[in-house]
């Protein structure tokens, strides 16, 4: 019977530990949400004060740390890239529980939490967090070595680096950056020595501990080192790229062990390893674990870390670096269908930034390219705008063709097609209707004068030529009449794709909505400049007459900011509470249902919290890509999200306030030494100080766009009857229509 | 009766006005608000005007000292209603108390009369235009508020002291109060004047129906003359032009004014 039980226990654990990455999503939350999510952050920090740092620090001091640390902490916290809970977090728990399983007491303190980020990072703070990042995750190489990075970590803990750095910078307001930088690299060896001692005592295995140095020195490159083939892209015989587009010789790897460190906050990679072999003769009893909590759970582990560095690439526009990191995963997961969305949006993506002539974005500088990937960064640098214009179509038409049932794929076919009709100088009837490995073929037999049966991909029907027929077939690419010219090879790439009907379809409706936009847009530039401002009012008017019936919220941004710059944070946070009671307000006045999603308390469920997260990515996606329409990373997600809550229009806000008396040092000056007059101009800038702006979009999550947008400006200060009317206002402009 | 009338079918008219729906759906506004005027610091005192503000003469104890006129009250109260969120129309009813200093008297013998200074009463009416930004919502928030009114201004009944003295000038000096008089002056005299005001008021929400208000206004008042509905009983011991002269500069002394009240929204 005890046998059963535990077998049963054996299967529900691997069961649960079992990823689906054919159908992989991104990494979320799991369980009951942790107080140092729940928590507000003036609590903590006024929990914080009353412990005191004991630290040469004054009251005023310790309050700028506290309040500093617990807010940039908690900014983090709830930004939408900390989970817990997840396979990852539970992980690094189980490895933290091994490390200091002689210090329970110690153990107790300490939380670990993921941080979805492409960073090689790990870092403590003060309050006892120490988060973990994806990217260092699909960099190592073992268990061990995370192991290693997290005893370091614990270190800093321990011996309260960050509260000592803080008090040496505020004692030593003068220092320089090399002073400063000799300061932090001390802290950094004292941590690595005794993070070694931690290490050895989990029984880990020494081998790890230098080569956790190297997992560092190149970290600023992709999680793996492998040539990109040639023939890649090519996916059919359509498909040629010449060599020219691709470097003709590998660049070279320019990390250097003993780089100058003199302004680093950590010393380089030479000095920590001798230090660590000082380190490491000290210690005699060492282990040999590498993998002690299993090695398939740590692969499965990394790989899920490097399904998050896919992502995380193609939500920050490094399309280069995404298609190597797609090369690289597609090899192990050919038929995730994660890999399959996230290569379609990577070329849509690329398709975007190429339209509005911003490649410098998404690719390295030559001079900054390394390693293998850098010969897609050289492609897409090297490739012609139409050339580029036309591979992308090709690779996205080859996914939809694969996948033609693929929701998201087909819209980002869709959104492709939208893109060239709309944006591209793409011109179908300057396509080739054959393919070029049918071209070259006929080139040779011109040549040879050997006839060589063609099959076009088009059904044209063949008619006498005229004079005028022939004139123009000269410039058909399907006649071969000079040299081939293998340069053209974009011209060859689409013969299928531009007699798709699918395709045709899309592009004449497209086409066509964009030359009534543009007709318009003649329109309106044939106007006078009265009507044309009076038409512009009319349409900022109705930029947020969106019609909706309901929404979801994310909780507003409150920033009460300084007269003398920077957040009020504490007053910030208090007023959220009362803005979303307004909010709340607002939405049952106007009739508009309002599905809010605040800053997690105590109170909060973990699927909200989760809901909040996406849509936290999802709006710092598409602030990351403000230059293009960007289509949603997660959109599958999201999609689930807006199932459930009925609607995929989500607003955000923020509430800024600020006293400025607009005017000079000089003119305050003059004002008070000429007081008699001073007095009749200072009061009117006093009372019109305030300044209240309220700031919102709407995004659609099924698609990505902007659905509306709007900025309320108000001399007013941050009152909450004030914001609740304007909320009240914006709502029901919201539901009313155009 | 007439009036009356036509004061309710304006206001139906206004309520019926369903464009704007209001701050919390209320567009009408009731206010009182205490003002306070600061003649003795105002830029005329630089001009012309200044030579009065050295005259002011004030009672402290049994002797007229010296001195200037620190601050003068106003009390209003106040309706308006807002068309749009950004466009209100109102009224204002205002009572100003008011100090000048008078002109003294050469009574003959080498010796000169001074009074303590006057006090007056306004009364004030002014139709109101409202102005706000784009995104306000009248009536809360802060407005531009332009209005000419039209105002009249008597010398409040009272004995008044004086002194008499062979000195010129009492500047920064004290008399003996030699006695009161009980009619310095002919109280019929009602100087008229037109006021031209612009504030910049800010009416904060303090719950749906209720704001605090404060604002800066300025007040240019033009005389218009004054009249006497009655004949005098004693020939006053100052002419009727010499008073009329003090109030004027008065007026004109009172520029800018800091108002502080509260408002009921319906």
């Amino acid at each position: 019977m005890k046998f059963l039980y535990l077998l049963f226990l054996l299967i529900s654990t691997t069961l649960s530990a079992q990823v689906d990455f054919d159908n992989y999503h991104t990494l979320q939350a799991v369980g009951t949400l942790p107080q140092d999510f729940t928590k507000r952050s003036y609590e903590k920090m006024e929990e914080d004060l009353s412990k005191g740092t004991n630290s040469d620090l004054s009251e005023r001091e310790e309050r700028v740390f506290y309040e500093g640390i617990n807010y940039a902490i908690d900014d983090l916290m709830h930004s939408g890239y900390v989970v817990f809970g997840d396979s990852i977090s539970n992980y690094i728990n189980e490895i933290a529980d091994k490390l200091l399983k002689n210090n329970p007491e110690l153990r107790k303190e300490l939380r670990f939490y993921t941080l979805k980020s492409n960073n090689t990072n790990a870092f403590s703070t003060a309050q006892g967090i120490v988060f973990v990042t994806t990217g260092l995750i699909s960099q190592i190489t073992s268990e061990a070595q995370l192991a290693y990075v997290l005893a370091h970590e614990i270190a800093h803990y321990t011996e309260k680096h960050v509260l000592e750095s803080f008090s040496y910078k505020v004692n030593n307001k003068q220092t320089s950056i090399e002073h400063m930088s000799v300061y932090s690299k001390e802290k950094e060896l004292s941590a690595d020595k005794l993070g070694v001692q931690m290490f050895a005592d989990a029984g880990y295995s020494k081998d790890a501990v230098k080569s956790t140095f190297d997992v560092l020195l190149y970290s600023y490159l992709p999680f793996d080192e492998v040539e990109v083939p040639l023939n890649y892209f090519v996916s059919n015989d359509s498909l040629y790229l010449p060599q020219s587009l691709f470097p003709s010789e590998a660049y070279e790897i320019k990390a250097d062990e003993d780089e100058d460190d003199s302004k680093s906050s950590h010393p380089n990679i030479k000095t920590r390893k001798d230090a660590a072999d000082s380190s490491l003769a000290v210690i005699s009893q060492w282990g040999n674990d590498l993998n002690p909590l299993g090695e398939a759970r740590f692969n499965r582990l990394r790989d899920m870390a490097r399904f998050e560095v896919v992502r995380d690439n193609v939500m920050n526009a490094k399309y280069a670096d995404a298609l190597y990191t797609i090369f690289l995963m597609e090899k192990e997961y050919p038929n995730s269908t994660f890999l399959m969305h996230m290569k379609a949006q990577t070329w849509l993506g690329i398709l975007q930034y190429r339209n509005v002539n911003s490649m410098r974005t998404i690719v390295k500088d030559k001079k900054d390219m390394e390693g293998a990937s850098a010969s897609i960064h050289y492609l897409l640098r090297e490739i012609s705008k139409d050339d580029l214009t036309v591979l992308c179509i090709r690779q996205i038409h080859d996914l939809y063709t694969a996948h033609p049932d693929d929701k998201e794929i087909g819209l980002i076919y869709e959104r492709m097609v939208r893109e060239i009709a709309f944006k591209s100088e793409f011109k179908i009837e300057e396509q080739g209707k054959i393919s070029f490995a049918t071209a070259q073929k006929r080139y040779e037999a011109i040549k040879s004068a050997e006839p060589v049966e063609v099959t076009p991909v088009s059904d044209t029907v063949t008619k006498p030529k005229s004079k005028y027929d022939k004139i123009k077939s000269k410039r058909d690419p399907n006649i071969i009449t000079s040299d081939f010219d293998s340069s053209n090879f974009s011209m060859y790439l689409i013969p299928d794709v531009i007699v798709d009907t699918t395709f045709l379809r899309l592009l004449d409706t497209y086409t066509a909505e964009n030359d009534s936009i543009e007709l318009l847009q003649k329109q309106f530039d044939a106007l006078t400049a009265k009507e044309r401002e009076k038409l512009r009012k009319i349409q900022n008017e109705n930029e947020l007459r969106l019609g909706l019936t309901s929404f979801i919220s994310v909780e507003p941004f409150i920033l009460s900011l300084k007269k003398g710059g920077g957040i009020d944070r504490v007053k910030s946070e208090k007023l959220k509470t009362i803005v979303n009671e307004k909010m709340d307000e607002a939405s049952k006045r106007s009739g508009v249902e309002m599905y809010n999603l605040p800053t997690p308390d105590a109170s909060s469920d973990v699927n909200v919290f989760k809901e909040r997260c996406l849509l936290l990515n999802f709006v710092e996606q598409m602030a990351i890509n403000d230059e293009v329409e960007a289509f949603p990373v997660d959109f599958a997600l999201l999609s689930g999200l807006s199932e459930n809550y009925g609607t995929s229009k989500v607003m955000y806000s923020v509430v800024a306030h600020k006293f400025d008396l607009g005017m000079s040092k000089k003119a305050l000056l003059l004002s008070l030494v000429f007081f008699r007059v001073g007095m009749i101009y200072l009061p009117l800038k006093i009372v019109s100080g305030n300044n209240l702006i309220i700031d919102l979009v709407v995004l659609n999550t099924d698609t990505g766009y902007v659905e509306g947008a709007g900025e309320v400006a108000l001399k007013s200060g941050l009152n909450e009857y004030m914001i609740g009317a304007q909320f009240y206002e914006l709502f029901k402009l919201l539901k009313s229509e155009e | 009766m007439k009036k009356s009338l036509l004061i309710i079918i304006i206001l139906c008219a206004w309520n019926c006005n369903a464009q704007y729906e209001g701050f919390y759906s209320t567009k009408n506004e009731v206010n009182i608000s205490t003002g306070f005027c600061l003649p003795s610091v105002n830029p005329f005192s630089l001009l012309r005007y200044s030579e009065y503000s050295v005259k002011y003469l004030k009672v402290s104890g049994k002797r007229l000292k010296s001195g200037s006129n620190v601050i003068d009250l106003n009390f209003n109260f106040g309706y308006s209603h807002a068309f749009k969120g950004n466009f209100a129309v109102g009224f204002e009813a205002n009572y100003e108390r008011g100090n000048f200093g008078v002109s003294s008297l050469d009574i003959g013998n080498g010796e000169n009369q001074y009074f303590e200074n006057f006090r007056t009463n306004s009364f004030t009416f002014i139709p109101k235009l409202i102005f706000a930004t784009k995104n306000s919502l009248l009536p809360v928030g802060l407005s531009h508020q332009i209005g000419i009114g039209y105002g009249l201004t008597k010398v409040r009944q009272r004995d008044y002291a004086y002194a008499v003295s062979e000195d010129y000038y009492p500047i920064d000096t004290s008399f003996p109060i030699t006695d009161y008089e009980p009619t310095p002056i002919n109280y019929s005299l009602v100087a008229k004047n037109i006021k031209v005001m612009y504030e910049l008021n800010v009416k904060t929400p303090i719950s749906e129906s209720m704001t605090i208000n404060y604002g800066i206004r300025y007040n240019i008042n033009i005389p218009m003359g004054y009249t006497i509905k009655e004949v005098p009983v004693e020939t006053p011991a100052i002419s009727n032009t010499s008073i009329y002269d003090d109030i004027k500069s008065m007026r004109w002394r009172k520029v800018a004014s800091f108002n502080l009240g509260v408002s009921y929204l319906f």
